[in-house]
Order: C-alpha cells, then structure tokens, then sequence
C-alpha cells in the first residue's frame, strides 16, 4: 500500500476523490484490518495529523473529535451513560483505544452498536468536503451511505434519553442486531446483512437475510422484541 | 528511516515503513509479541503499548510510530529477574502452552501501573483483549491478586493451589512450571524463533472445490518464475500412501491419501506446494498455476454421505495389509483409478462404496428386552457441530537438511509419529529424519495430525533447501482437524425407581475427505460414555462416513464430548420421563469401584478390549460435591420476570491413555557435577509434563528442581513415546519417567555401595543430592559419586532407563454442574455458575490442573454455546475466522467458576496420579443442556445452543 500524509483537510480530500482506490486511515483497526479495504496498491490516506481527538461540551451537545477512540467516550466525564454503554460494547479494550469514532461512522458497518445509539440520540457530523466544512444529521449521512468527505467531528446531544441493545452470539462477534430508542420515539437499527433501519415500521417491513449471525425470521423477530424491550426501558 | 522508543531505547530502522508493526518488532529483535489472526485484531497475540495504551501491533504501520513510545514485553524482564506479574502467572499455573503468555503480562503489568488496586472487572477489562485457548481465564484474577499481595505484604497470602500427599515435597504440590519463565518472558522456544535468515517460503494452492477431480495442471509458469526452486502436485509427489494422524502403528485409521491428489476433497485440499525464496514469490508462483477442475457434486453431511445413491468421497482401489475379505476384487471391480487407494492395516467395518470409512458395533446384555420390560424409555438424537481447535500458534514447521538428514523442528503432540511418516514419505529410513519438538503453542489435539510436517519435510527433502511453513488463520479452518460433527440417536430404559436398564447409542460421525482418527475418535463416543453406567443391557452401532466437510481428526476429549452431550441430556429426559429426580438417577446408576466393567469388551479400538473392574472412583464424591456446592433441588429465582433459571449437571469419565496399546520410555543420567537431565519421549504441550518428570527426579533423587533438566519430545536423544494424546502424559509418560529415576536411584545406590563398601540396605538418598549411610552416618554426595564413576578407572556413566506399557487403566472421574439465566424473550443465555469437579488422582501440578480443568470446561462452553464451522451448500466455510466463528473470550466466562480436584489417590498413576484435561471438556454441553430445559422447558438437541435455537423450540418464530 502507499501512504500519504496530507497536510491539509482539502489536499486528502482531493487524494480520495481523485483516487476510487484510495481510503482514509484514522484508528487502523477497520482499514488495516484482514479482509479489510486496503490492498497493496491502495493509497492510505492518513489523516491523523488532521484531525482532533478531542471531546469538549459545547452548550448541551457533546463535541467528540473523530480521532476519538471509542475508550475516550468511555471515560469521558461528560459523556451519557448510553454512550459509554455503546462504545464499550464495540470492541475489546485494545482496540477500543485504537478504533475511532470518525472512522466507525464512515465504515457504516450494519454491525455497529454506535452509529445505532448515535443516530437515536440525534446527533450531527460535521465533515469537510468539497465547499469545504459544514455539518448534517448524522441520519442524513447514513441515508446518503455515506461520502468521500472527511468526518471532522461528532455532535452529540447530551440530554437525549437513548436505551440501546446488541444482540450477538457472544461478546466479540459480528451482531446481528443493534438497536437504540430515544425517549423521542426514534427508533435506529443496524441489523447484519440488512443494513439500517430508522424506525419499528421500518423495522417491520425490512428485508431480513440469513447468515451466519442468524436466520432472516430469527432477525425479524428480535428486532422487533427488542423494540418493544426498549420501549419500555426508555420511557422508565 | 523510522525513528522511534523502543523499550526505553531509541530506535532507528530502514525497515520498510508501511510494514506490519508486529513484523517489525520481531524482526527487531521483540520475540514476545506474536500473531495468531492474521491481523484480525482478535487474539491480542499482537498487542503492544503505545504512548501507554494497548494497541494492536498487527493493525499498526511502523511508520504510525514514528517518533512514538513502543513497550513489549521483552520490558519486563532484567537479566534473569522476571517482573512480579510474570512470577504470579506463574504461580498462578496460567502460564501453559503460553503463546501469548508475555502479551498478558504486558497487559496485567500495564493495568496494574494505572491501578494498583484493580478489580475483578478491571482485570476482565484487560483480558478483553486477548483470546486464552488453554488456561480459561480463572487464575489470571489470582495472579492479579497475587501480585497485590505481594507488594502489599511482600509475600503471597492466598494459595497457588491445593496440596496433597504430605509426605511428600515437590508431587502434589503448586510448585510452578519449569518452563514457565522462558513461556511468559518471550524467549525463542517456538517453532518461528528457529527459523534461520534466508529459509525458503512453503506456500499451498488450495482447492476452491468441495469434490473435484484435477483434469490439468500446469505449473510450468510458477516454475519458471525467478526465487521458485520447486512446484509439488499430485502429478510428481512420491506415490506414497499415508494417513496423517499419529497413531500407534497399525493404526486404526485407513490410509487414504498421498501428500497431493488427483482429486480433491474439500474446499482448502491441497492442489500444489510451491517452494519459493520468500512469501510474495511463493503466493506470485501459486496464482501462476493453471489447473482444470471437473467438479462434482459435494457431500456435506451424514444424512447426505447415507444417501441411495449418494456421490462417492473415496471410490478407489480398497487394500488391506490384513484381513482382506474374500470378495475384494469384486468389490474393486467398480474402482475409479483417478480416486487413487484406501489401504486399511486391518479390517474396521468400512465400506467406502458407501461413503463408510470405519465402524464398530458391540455391547452387553438384551438391550431390546430391557426396553421391551421398562416403565419408560426415552429415544432421542442429538447432534454436534464441527469445532475447531483454534491453537493460538497455528501449525507451524521448519525443515532444513544437516549432515544429510532431515531435520524439523516442529510443533507436535507426537514427534514420534511424525519421523515415521516423514521418513515413509521421503522414502529413507527412520535415522534419517531428526524431529526436534519445540514448545508447543496449543495443540488441543489438532497437533496429533501431522498436517504439515509431512509437506514440508519432503520439500525440503527433495530441494535441500531449509523450508519454513506456516499456515494462515485461515488455513487452520479450512485444513485442519476439527471435531468430528456427530449424530447420535440414544434410547435409554429405565424403572419407575430410577434404575437405568438398558442404553442403546446409535453414533453416526462425519470424517470429512480423509479418515484420520475415522474409529477412534467416534468410538469414544461409547467407549468413554458407557462405562460409566452400572446398566446390564448396553449396545452401541457405530458408523463413520467420509464427506467434503473441512478434515476432522482429533480434539480434546476425542467423541466423548459429543457422546456425554447425548447420553447424559438423554438420562435427564428420561429422569423426567419417570418422575424422578436426575441426581438421584445418576447415584443410583452410576459405578464403583470394583465394579466389573464387562461393556470394555466390546469397546476395544479395533480390537477385543480387556474387561477390568473400576479403579479409584471419585464420581459419587464429585456428583454430591458439586450438588451441595450449587443448590441442587432449590429454584432460583431472577428479579427480572424476562429471566428464568435452571440448573444441570453431568457425571463424566475419560482415559488416562490407551492401556495396551500406548507405550512410554525415558532416560535419567546423573551428571559429572551430581545434577541430572531427564530424557523423557514425551511431549510436553504446555501442559507440565516436563514438570511432572522434573518433580519426580526432585522427588526420588532428594534434589533441587535447579539441579534437573527435562529434555523431551527430540526423537534424537530421547527415547520412543506414543505421544500426547488420549491423556497418556500423566500416566504413560510420567510412569516412564519414574521407572528411569527408580532405575537410576538404584544403580547410584550400588555405585554407592561399591564407593563406600557399605551393604545397600544401609544407605539411603537425602537432601540436598547425597547417599547417606544409616549405619556409619558416612555421605557420599552425588558429584563425588559421579565424578569417580566417571574417572578413569570407574564403571561408567550412571543412567536410568525406564519403560511404561500396562494393560490397567487409571480412569480419571467427575462431575460438572451449571446454573444458567435464559432470557424467555430474546433467548440470550448467560452461563451463571460452573462448577467443574474432577477427580485426577494425585495431581502432581494442582495449580496446572485447575488451569486446565478452567480452560477446558471453557473450550466445552465454547463448542456447547457458540463455536460453530458453518459451510455453504458447496462446502465454502462461512467462518473462517476468530469474529464469525466464535471462541469463547472472558466476557463468556461463567460469572462463578470453580474448579475442585476430588482427592483420590490411584493405584496404578504415578505416585497416583491421572490423567486431568481431556475429561473436563465433557460436562459443559449436557449440564448447559438440561440447565436450559430446567429454566424454560425446551429441550436443544444440537450444538451450538443459541438464542435462535432456544426461541424457535419456544414457538417463538
């Protein structure tokens, strides 16, 4: 692989757009990964000298840096007790200190406790890309599967009432459901194989796959019990 | 140029920076950190501390460093001083086949820096991180606590670990492993650490393909590419028939294969073997080789292999070394050549035109008029999964040629095994081929097959060029042993009083393309389950049936898992069944000692078994343990209305090695200096049994353990031993080892006697290596003994020899338990109490024994809950690695875990010693079972017991 250390956000934007084999590389536990995305010819565009890892409270919003581990949440003072909940049930402790925020968000992965947790919140990403920086609904972002713009930051509200559940075979595989209520009423599922859902009707009317998380009626069933199991928890 | 702190020191290096950190580091010299996923991020093999924070070095860039603190655990020792993390881990018997015993070091030391106090969940936290194969996680929270204690009050205050037999010093006793401080500080004792500059790199091409014949393969291409020195296929390999599980020869196993074949047998067979100057021109080579496929239609389970009709696996010549039948030719005449030859060395019930690779079917008693009379009987089938060892250290060989023999070093349960089968192959006699069995990194069982020694033997054999082979994560799913996935239908008889009165156990077993370990394997099914049962009428079919599932061969407990998982969830249903409670069924049925084991003589591994009574049994103990220690007969109930609970158990029993057919040897030499070196030919697999020998010679001898050393495993200085497996250490090994001290202890006293002219009768052996005279006081120490032995006008080196083969058993006993939470709503289960009660005899290195004990009832958790090798309809695995397959990591550990040794003491074990590992893999699936049955009514006949199964037996979907 080929690394480039850019020195601006707008020189690895250029790189990535100009590159379909190109990638960002913040954490490395997704991109380095095996079967991961990078091969040897892709251009690994680093962008840790880019971006904070910081977490601050603005107001009633959270501002989490894409650089943040997901053990930085975890042990953020100001961070809700839900958020700390779905980001230690991401990974083991080694790669919650190497895996970012920034770079779950931009894998999508239909496998992510966070983004499912995020999304119910509420929350925003502000990104860089071609008019430059500017922020959007992190439900936005995730409709639009995502884009080559770079996550700078997540926004996170720190007052919403999120109860969220991860159903998986055991603590270190692949989930096959993520799920994540907000006392609003949003409901925000990952579900393997399937991808994102963005409320119980949805939920209900989703095309469920069978793998090796789980059959396609396992999946349509425990999504919709866990709903139901959450509803209750977070109107308590 | 890379510049960064290495350990304290800084470092500048022109290695390639967009290289693997973990590459890096070995390379630079940092041996602790390993790699056991392929950079999965899994296993945390890889771990290292960066900027004071774990991270994976595998999923880590060198130049990510530049300018960066970098911490391995080469920083934790100084000189010859391990650091007191390392000290407790070993005290603590975690430190076993130890692969990535240094990174946990690391890790506990760095948890500790940040906070001395640490919790039980912040050490959990910590392990998070890394995959334990062999050890459980248990003890790793004792070695925490022991460091505490220590820094607080400058002295360990819990103990290690029981003690028994006090009379004696070093057996019984929690004493640490030998090797133990080599393990946990990262020396080079693995198989990779030997592997010289400047090897040649062994890569295989593997069949896409479940079934298939090869049409046409070209590898003139890779062969003419630049760095390849050769390309292997079916075509040039030597037409050398074999079978790759070591076993004692005439093996019970069909030889059925060549190092390539014509057709393959499985995604992941071998097509080709390229031998290259290194990695890129080996897999460069690989992709330049054309082969023609015709495909045929797979056979993936029994159900299909059983099949009118069902497409053949092996349709081959079939040859007997003995015992042909008399209509082989006929049965040949409708032979495919292009599917080459089974050869059996003797008879096993198989009938490959029908997919049959082995059978055996015996027993005892009117099974038919013990259903006919009983007050119920219970007929179920039950089914296991393909499970997968999963060693930390994948298989692993390094061959090179010295002095016009063939050297390997390897990563073997049985180095005795592999000469044989590396020599049949290169075709050279025995004294050609040097096995040197390095540390072993995990094993497990899947080590017992020779499953890469024999191709990188003759690469190296036929180029001259050492070779290095290394198989991938992936590799080790697909191309490697597993449990053999099982059917087995149990129909049990019993009175309204709870007596058993007739079991029949109907076991079908799945092979795979090759039939390694075809009977013995599946026979443990039965040959280790009924037994156990104080019952007239017992009688088992047995048939084993060749498919184009990913190889099967041996793993921890063999069939006996499986066969506990059906027989005793069977008891339980049938306790229901009769209104009776299952404890008391099980007491009521159980064996004693004494007890004349008729059922043994249909249970011989292709043979007539020898009927003995039973030896020392701590069953009942364990069983009435282990009720009283979970409650059993009181309901607990959860606080939340969503969760219910239940409580199981199994009674269980295994081997201590095969009685009439293992053999052991072992050499003691006492040196010029008094000190000794033990030869054992076993093979330590990080289970102690180099410590068991070591302790014995202290023991014997009255000596230091810094005045022995235990050279095992090296078919060049030590003696021939079967192996590791079927438990055989303890008791094969073991009592070789103590047959040679005895030997020696008698010839130093009759050196003595001629040194001192005393009479034998008055001297005696003490502390600290002296013979002493019990009539004149005189001492005559043992480097004074020796030296004269050894001078000029003395009588020679003092040696002991000593053999073991016996036709009696010391069959280990027990009892697990378990309390499990089942969420009646979403079906999670958590396993909330295990207790795991065994009785092993003596057991010469408690602290190991528990450790064991934990991770094998972790193993069995696993396979019970959630390991599971899932194929395509063509055969493809699914899960191919650590994430999709499922090990059990701490979060999966049982909230309370306990591990209780009965104190039995045998007869016929070293100083009463059995065997320990292997028995505590069979409890877990049928208490796990008939716990969930007894929270929420359902009954799951098949591994894995998931959530999903759980709601659909609940009608839930």
């Amino acid at each position: 692989m080929h690394i480039l250390k850019a020195k601006t956000l707008g020189e690895a934007y250029e790189a990535r757009t100009g590159n379909a084999d190109a990638l960002y590389l913040s954490g490395g536990s997704e991109v380095l990964r095996k079967g991961g995305r990078a091969g040897e010819e892709t251009l690994v565009i680093d962008l840790t000298d880019l971006l904070s890892g910081g977490i601050s409270k603005e107001g009633d919003m959270l501002v989490v840096g894409a650089l943040a581990s997901f053990q930085d949440l975890v042990e953020a003072p100001d961070a809700p007790s839900w958020l700390r909940k779905a980001a230690h049930g991401m990974a083991s402790l080694s790669l919650r200190m190497q895996a970012t925020v920034g770079g779950q968000i931009a894998s999508l992965r239909d496998d992510s406790y966070l983004i499912p947790a995020l999304l119910a919140a509420g929350s925003r990403v502000r990104v860089w890309g071609k008019e430059g920086g500017h922020e959007l609904m992190l439900l936005d972002y995730v409709r639009r599967g995502g884009c080559d713009c770079i996550i700078t930051h997540v926004v996170i509200p720190c007052t919403a009432r999120v109860a969220l559940k991860r159903i998986a075979r055991f603590s270190s595989s692949h989930s096959a459901l993520s799920i994540a209520l907000a006392s609003d009423g949003g409901c925000h599922a990952a579900v393997k194989g399937s991808g994102y859902a963005h409320s119980r009707g949805a939920l209900e009317t989703m095309e469920y796959v069978d793998d090796i998380t789980g059959s396609a009626a396992y999946k349509r069933y425990i999504a919709l019990e866990c709903a139901d199991i959450l509803a209750k928890e977070v109107d308590a | 140029m890379t510049v960064f702190t290495l350990n304290g020191k800084r470092i500048e290096t022109s290695l390639d920076m967009t290289m693997r950190l973990r590459d890096a580091l070995y390379r630079l010299g940092c041996t602790s950190v390993r790699d056991s996923d392929d950079a999965e991020g899994f296993t945390g093999s890889d771990v290292v501390i960066m900027d004071g924070k774990l991270r994976s070095s595998n999923l880590t860039l060198l130049y990510q460093v530049q300018g960066h603190e970098i911490r391995t655990a080469e920083s934790l020792r100084h000189g010859q001083q391990l650091n007191d993390v390392q000290e407790a881990m070993i005290a603590a018997g975690v430190v076993q086949s130890a692969y990535n015993s240094p990174t946990v070091a690391l890790i506990l030391t760095w948890l500790l820096e940040r906070k001395a106090d640490a919790t039980r969940h912040d050490v959990d936290e910590a392990l998070s991180s890394v995959f334990i194969r062999d050890a459980g996680y248990e003890h790793f929270h004792l070695a925490v606590q022991l460091v505490q204690e220590k820094r607080r009050y400058g002295e360990y205050r819990t103990k290690t670990g029981p003690s028994f037999r006090d009379g004696l010093k070093y057996i019984g006793k929690p004493t640490g492993k030998v090797d133990g401080r080599a393990l946990v500080s990262g020396e080079k004792v693995f198989v990779e650490d030997k592997v010289e500059e400047g090897a040649y790199v062994l890569a295989v091409l593997r069949s896409p393909f479940a079934m298939a014949y090869i049409t046409s393969i070209d590898t003139s291409r890779a062969e003419a590419l630049e760095g390849v020195e050769c390309v292997i296929t079916h075509l040039n390999c030597p037409d050398i028939y074999y079978m790759q599980a070591g076993q004692g020869e005439p093996e019970p196993s069909p030889y059925d294969r060549r190092l390539m074949n014509r057709k393959v047998r499985h995604v992941g067979d071998r097509v080709a073997a390229v031998v290259a100057v290194d990695r890129k021109t080996a897999e460069k080579a690989l992709s330049l080789i054309d082969v023609a496929y015709e495909p045929l239609s797979p056979v993936l389970s029994v159900e299909d292999a059983m099949a009118e009709g069902a497409p053949l696996v092996h349709n081959g010549k079939v040859e007997y070394v003995s015992g042909a039948p008399s209509d082989l030719d006929q049965y040949n005449s409708t032979a495919d050549e292009r599917d080459g030859k089974v050869i059996y060395q003797f008879p096993l019930h198989g009938d490959i035109r029908h997919n049959i690779a082995a059978g055996a079917h015996g027993g005892i008693g009117d099974v038919e008029k013990a259903f006919r009379e009983a007050d119920a009987v219970v007929e179920e089938t039950y089914r296991t999964s393909q499970v997968q060892c999963t060693p930390l250290e994948p298989h692993v060989c390094y061959s090179l040629m010295e002095n016009g023999r063939l050297v390997l070093h390897c990563s073997t349960q049985v180095p005795y095994h592999v000469r044989r089968i590396v020599a049949k192959i290169c075709q050279i006699p025995e004294n050609r081929v040097h096995v040197v069995k390095e540390r072993v990194g995990g094993g497990y069982g899947s080590k017992q097959d020779i499953l890469v020694e024999d191709l990188c033997g003759y690469a190296t054999w036929i180029t001259g060029k050492p070779v290095y082979y290394r198989n991938s994560r992936e590799e080790e799913f697909i191309a490697n042993s597993t449990r053999h996935p099982m059917r087995l239908t149990v129909k049990m008889a019993g009175k309204k009083d709870g007596t058993i009165t007739g079991i029949y156990m109907d076991v079908r077993a799945n092979t795979g393309p090759y039939g390694n370990h075809c009977l013995t394997v599946p026979m443990n099914a039965s040959s280790k389950t009924l037994p156990l049962f104080k019952v007239d009428n017992m009688y088992y079919d047995l048939n084993t049936y060749y498919s184009n599932i990913p190889p099967a061969g041996a793993y921890q407990g063999y069939g006996a898992p499986k066969g506990y998982f059906a027989i005793m969830s069977c008891m339980d249903e049938l306790a229901h069944k009769l209104g009776v409670d299952s404890l008391e069924m099980a007491l009521k049925n159980v064996v004693d000692e004494g007890y004349m084991l008729e059922i043994l003589k249909g249970l011989g591994e292709g043979r007539e078994g020898n009927v003995v009574p039973v030896g020392s049994c701590g069953v009942k103990e364990a069983l009435r343990k282990g009720a009283e220690m979970i409650g059993w007969g009181h309901r607990e109930v959860s606080d939340d209305p969503d969760w219910a609970i239940g409580k199981g158990f199994a009674m269980i029993q295994q081997g201590s090695g095969l009685p009439g057919l293992d053999q052991a040897n072992a050499q003691c030499k006492l040196l010029p200096d008094g000190s000794f070196v033990l030869l054992s030919g076993g093979a330590d697999i990080g289970t102690g049994l180099d410590t068991i020998s070591a302790k014995i010679v202290c023991e014997l001898m009255c000596v230091d353990p810094s005045r022995v050393t235990v050279v095992s495993g090296d078919t060049d200085s030590c003696l021939f031993d079967t192996g590791a497996y079927a438990s055989s250490g303890t008791y094969f090994s073991g009592n070789a080892s103590l047959n040679a001290v005895k030997d020696l202890k008698a010839k130093v006293l009759a050196e003595a006697v001629l040194q001192l002219g005393e009479e034998v009768d008055d001297l005696e052996l003490r502390a600290p290596g002296e013979v002493h005279s019990k009539r004149t006081d005189r001492v005559l120490g043992y480097a004074k003994l020796s030296h004269d032995a050894l001078a000029g006008d003395g009588r020679g080196a003092i040696i002991g020899t000593g053999s073991f083969a016996t036709a009696n058993s010391a069959i280990p006993y027990g009892a697990h338990f378990a309390q499990v939470a089942v969420n009646r709503r979403t079906g999670e289960i958590k396993v909330q109490k295990f207790y795991a009660l065994q009785d092993a005899g003596t057991p010469i290195n408690p602290e190991l024994a528990l450790c064991q004990m934990y991770g094998a009832a972790m193993k069995s958790i696993g396979h019970t809950l959630y390991e599971d090798m899932v194929l395509d309809k063509d055969g493809r695995c699914l899960s191919a690695d650590f994430t999709d397959y499922g090990v059990p990591m701490v979060g999966e550990a049982p909230e309370d875990f306990k591990a209780v040794l009965i104190d039995v003491d045998d007869q016929y074990g070293p100083f009463g010693a059995k065997s320990i590992s292997e028995i505590a893999t069979n409890g877990a699936a049928p208490a796990i079972a008939n716990a969930i049955y007894d929270a929420v009514g359902v009954r799951v006949r098949s591994w894995p017991i998931t959530p999903e199964k759980i709601l659909h037996e609940m009608g839930k979907f």
